[in-house]
């Protein structure tokens, strides 16, 4: 079994292996969070293919310390992507509906352009945030909103009931808030 | 902004945290500090109780009546005196509540009660109507009752319509109820609760025999347990300097204490007793009359509580006749029964020829 280094060096190299040697290591854990997202499992499958493209084409210049961490967000992107272009399923089921259903509470719903918004500053804020919470409840916060776990699946994993899951996630929720706009951000 | 950029900018946290989360699932910690401090809690209520139970011992409830020195009505002394009691209607008359009280120029005074119960002790009992001391009284038909109470004695293993000598685990006692509507008595026979079954109803009835109705009733305890309890009750109110009478109230199922207590409050430490014999605190009943019982009595009677006398008690509707008990004896009394020593107790419900 091939490390990060090895294989990122591959993708330096361009060798074509680079891909098959990724998706060895990381792809069902890019599948898994696609899958989250898409609730379909043929779509997550064909969004994991596009985000190893991806990644063939960011890396390099790019060097990620952590290859597991990088394809699993360009795996998440490009689900979200394609969750928004198909509009039935935004509406519809599929784990990342609901999960922005609830983070409307956070929010206004108000348009932000895209350039007016400091991405690395709410990054920062973002990590303080998680920072700030209890390594529990941070990796809590991270299933739902990251992996876009659903509430049963974190229930099982968590070992709580799934009410107790709903009411731990509107807390949190609620402290995003109040962080995000302790630290200036228009929401 | 709009929620699904707050979904993609979350997407931008700090690898090391969502790489974190996806590792293995982090437990609860286990508060030791929160199971120490309510161990620690635990202990000490644990240890405290005890103390506090120590410190503070139950006590038996008790009632507290009129003060008896109103109770007794120089008329009420002066009808003891003439032997008769003709002035009180039968009907409305009580029995003898702490069964020992007697009066010894004339003898227990003998009344047909509404309800006569007929399992005393060695107490004097309640006549079942009939005729005493040359007193006629209008009893119920009650010889039907009265032959199969003789049965039922017999069967129990009473000779000669005696009471046995001990009783079954199951009999919590017998009486004639006399109030029937149609005036005719009717047996009744108290079974303990815990080993009332159809077949030993069916066996009680079937020894009572004759062609009366018996009536069972439910009781809490046995008429063992009551009579058991009066030794150590009277070895408890022996100790207190008051006067008191105790008897045996089947129809009450419990042990009646009457105390005298004067213008002193009843001890603690009596209670406390009277607590520890009865925990459930309903088999004994404990009723404190202010005034002492000489002052009662006014010297026409000596002896323990005649409480049978006092107003409030014929003030009842049906007052409880406690045949049997103890009373404390008083110097120069006679205690009912000493003056039988040796004989075997005559029960008010042998037939009259006995």
């Amino acid at each position: 079994m091939m490390d990060d280094n090895e294989i990122i060096g591959l993708f330096f190299a361009r060798d074509e292996g680079a891909i098959q040697a990724a998706q060895r290591q990381y792809g069902a854990y890019c599948a898994a969070i696609a899958q989250n997202i898409l609730g379909d499992r043929g779509a997550a499958e064909e969004c994991v293919n596009d985000a190893w493209l991806k990644c063939w084409q960011s890396i390099p210049p790019q060097r990620p310390k952590s290859l597991k961490a990088f394809a699993g967000r360009v795996a998440r992107n490009l689900a979200l992507s394609a969750l928004r272009a198909e509009k039935a399923q935004k509406r519809g089921g599929g784990q990342a509906a609901l999960a922005l259903e609830e983070l409307s509470e956070v929010v206004s719903g108000g348009e932000t352009p895209e350039g007016a918004l400091d991405r690395a500053a709410f990054r920062e804020a973002l990590d303080g945030f998680l920072d700030a919470l209890p390594e529990r409840s941070r990796s809590l916060f991270l299933r739902r909103y990251w992996y876009l776990d659903s509430v049963e699946a974190l229930a099982k994993r968590f070992s709580m009931s799934q009410t107790q899951v709903t009411t731990t996630l509107h807390r949190l929720r609620i402290k995003l808030r109040v962080h995000l706009e302790q630290e200036g951000f228009d929401l | 902004m709009k929620n699904n950029q707050l979904l993609d900018l979350i997407g931008e946290a700090g690898e090391e945290y969502v790489l974190a989360a996806d590792g293995g699932v982090i437990r609860l910690r286990f508060r030791w500090k929160t199971l120490a401090a309510c161990a620690a809690c635990a202990a000490l209520l644990a240890g405290v109780y005890p103390m506090y139970q120590a410190s503070h011992p139950k006590l038996h409830s008790y009632t507290m009546m009129e003060d008896a020195n109103m109770l007794m009505e120089k008329a009420d002394i002066k009808a003891l005196e003439d032997g008769g009691m003709e002035e009180a209607a039968p009907e409305d008359a009580p029995g003898i509540p702490g069964a020992d009280a007697v009066l010894p120029d004339q003898g227990p005074p003998m009344l047909a009660p509404s309800v006569n119960d007929v399992s005393g002790g060695a107490g004097t009992g309640n006549t079942a109507g009939g005729s005493q001391n040359g007193l006629e009284y209008d009893a119920p038909a009650q010889e039907e009752a009265m032959a199969q109470h003789q049965r039922l004695l017999q069967w129990l293993g009473g000779a000669d319509g005696r009471e046995p000598a001990g009783y079954p685990a199951w009999y919590a006692g017998a009486w004639l109820d006399n109030g029937q509507p149609d005036n005719t008595a009717r047996l009744t026979v108290a079974v303990v609760d815990g080993l009332r079954t159809p077949e030993l109803e069916a066996q009680i009835i079937q020894q009572c025999g004759g062609t009366g109705e018996v009536l069972l009733r439910g009781a809490k305890y046995s008429q063992n347990h009551l009579d058991g309890l009066m030794e150590p009750v009277s070895n408890v109110l022996e100790a207190t300097g008051l006067s008191w009478s105790t008897g045996v109230s089947l129809m009450s199922n419990c042990l009646m204490v009457d105390l005298y207590s004067g213008d002193e409050a009843v001890p603690d430490r009596v209670l406390e007793e009277l607590a520890r014999l009865d925990p459930d605190g309903d088999a004994i009943r404990v009723r404190v009359y202010a005034g002492r019982l000489d002052a009662l009595t006014g010297g026409a009677a000596k002896g323990p509580a005649p409480d049978s006398m006092a107003p409030s008690q014929r003030d009842e509707p049906k007052a409880e006749p406690i045949p049997g008990g103890a009373a404390q004896p008083q110097d120069g009394t006679q205690r009912c029964g000493e003056a039988e020593e040796g004989r075997p107790a005559h029960y008010d419900l042998l037939p009259p020829d006995e």
